[in-house]
């Protein structure tokens, strides 16, 4: 269980952090992909969300490729075929976050572990809602350069809410450990539930 | 229901990313697209400059120019080194950006050339082997001229310039009447105004005296005022405009605010004494009009087009 949270965080920070040389990314992504895959593939027997996710890091691991030699970041105006492929891999990462939120709530559900549920299902909505109001109006930024300001906000709203994510999915290794010392919160949660 | 919403939006995104590459695409233009420029130049070697439109992300580069059959090549934009060597953007609008070349005139080139050299045309090559031709505008270029005028007739006094205003003074030592205004291009007559007006004149002495005595006269605080409250009466070349002899003409001159072309030429004033003996007065008109983005529209809509 904990080997295996670890596995998703490492494979998430590689895919989420950039370190590149001459544009070419040293945390390679695809690389990421694949420790990400390993790591869901525990869960895959036993949670449905975790064997989605692992398809799609499958998907993804392939789909990266590119993004190893080419800087999205600095070449954001390419258009045509890569521009689309690009928009397909970040919504791909979307929905790969998302089946790994539903993984997070099910293994908190599963462990009876009620404060951990909630957070993660509030968590999840606010990441969800951000991340597809960032991507919504990064549409925009071909045809309204002007709006520069805004569209660094985003990035780094964006930034926060991959932290926070990240932060939660570390929470999780602790899950066997902590099971019963989160129990009695249990009746006070589901109050605040409804 | 949460699945539901998430992949709504998720189509939204890919929508709104296919709406916006088509209107981004839409906004393109195909070729570059030069200003007007009207210029009168004397071939002193320095370069001349063209300003035109072209896509943002443009990354052709130009490598020579025709005019009339002779190939001219350009000078290296210094500004800063650019590893892609593609030219430099130097003003940005939301899809188009103006940029520049710079054309050497060195006269040992020019010297075959029968002068005056006239064109409004100019083929440019871009480095990739491709070219277009270019509507510039109107250019002159003459032999330099050496301009000595006599201080029989006037003396200079004033000169100021900026902001698309020109005003000069000269004192004039005899009777003379300015009977015309002679533009080297008509769309110079449409865009240029200039006002007239006689004061009393200063000898040399006191001129001296006053520029040693005051910062700035009170005729250039006229560089930013109203044109309306700029003095003097509109000078068309239709009804001569006398001087007496000891006064002092002041010349003020704008241009059209809303011009989206480039000027840098000469016009003159020209008249003649009671004594018969004709004399001119040379204005220069250096005005580059800072484009807004209507303007930019405005010029891909009318230019684009003619191309």
């Amino acid at each position: 269980m904990r080997h295996a949270i670890l596995q998703m965080f490492w494979g998430l920070m590689i895919v989420f952090f950039d370190f590149r040389f001459n544009s070419f990314d040293i945390l390679m992504d695809p690389l990421g992909y694949i420790i990400l895959a390993v790591g869901l593939g525990h869960f895959a027997t036993l949670y449905k969300p975790a064997k989605t996710g692992q398809i799609i890091s499958i998907i993804l691991i392939v789909m990266s490729i590119p993004e190893v030699f080419i800087d999205t970041n600095v070449q954001p105006f390419m258009l045509g075929f890569w521009h689309f492929y690009f928009l397909a891999v970040s919504i791909l990462s979307i929905v790969l976050t998302y089946f790994i939120f539903l993984l997070l709530i099910d293994l908190a559900d599963a462990y009876n572990n009620q404060e951990l549920k909630v957070r993660s299902e509030k968590t999840m909505k606010a990441y969800l809602i951000i991340m597809i109001a960032v991507m919504f109006f990064s549409t925009f930024s071909i045809n309204f350069r002007s709006l520069v300001a805004l569209f660094i906000i985003l990035a780094i709203v964006g930034f926060i809410a991959h932290i926070v994510f990240l932060v939660l999915l570390f929470k999780f290794r602790n899950l066997e450990d902590n099971n019963d010392e989160n129990e009695p919160t249990l009746n006070h949660e589901n109050s605040t539930e409804g | 229901m949460k699945h539901k919403l998430l992949w709504v939006s998720l189509v939204v995104i890919t929508l709104s990313t296919i709406g916006n590459s088509i209107y981004y695409q839409a906004q393109q233009i195909e070729e570059p697209i030069f200003l007007d420029h009207y210029y009168t130049k004397s071939i002193d070697g320095s370069p001349l400059k063209f300003s035109y439109i072209t896509n943002k992300q443009d990354t052709s580069r130009v490598s020579y120019v025709t005019i009339n059959g002779h190939d001219f090549y350009l000078e290296q934009d210094t500004f800063f080194y650019q590893s892609n060597n593609q030219s430099r953007n130097v003003y940005e609008y939301q899809h188009h950006a103006i940029r520049e070349l710079f054309i050497t005139l060195k006269e040992n080139q020019l010297q075959d050339i029968k002068k005056p050299f006239r064109f409004t045309e100019m083929t440019v090559h871009f480095a990739d082997g491709s070219s277009v031709v270019a509507d510039i505008g109107k250019v002159i270029l003459k032999d330099r001229e050496n301009n000595t005028q006599s201080e029989a007739i006037f003396e200079n006094r004033h000169y100021g310039t900026g902001g698309g205003r020109v005003i000069i003074s000269k004192n004039f030592n005899k009777n003379a009447q300015i009977q015309s205004i002679y533009f080297p291009f008509e769309e110079a007559r449409d865009n240029i105004e200039t006002k007239l007006k006689t004061e009393t004149g200063t000898t040399k002495e006191e001129w001296q005296k006053e520029i040693d005595e005051s910062d700035s006269h009170p005729v250039f605080p006229m560089i930013k005022a109203p044109w309306e409250e700029v003095p003097g009466v509109v000078f068309e070349g239709t009804t001569p405009y006398p001087i007496n002899e000891g006064q002092q003409l002041y010349v003020y001159t704008k241009i059209n605010e809303n011009i989206n072309s480039i000027y840098g030429l000469e016009y003159f004033l020209e008249g003649t004494t009671d004594d018969k003996e004709e004399f001119s007065i040379h204005l220069h008109m250096h005005e580059e009009p800072f484009l807004s983005q209507e303007q930019i529209n405005e010029l891909i809509e009318t230019k684009g087009e003619k191309q």
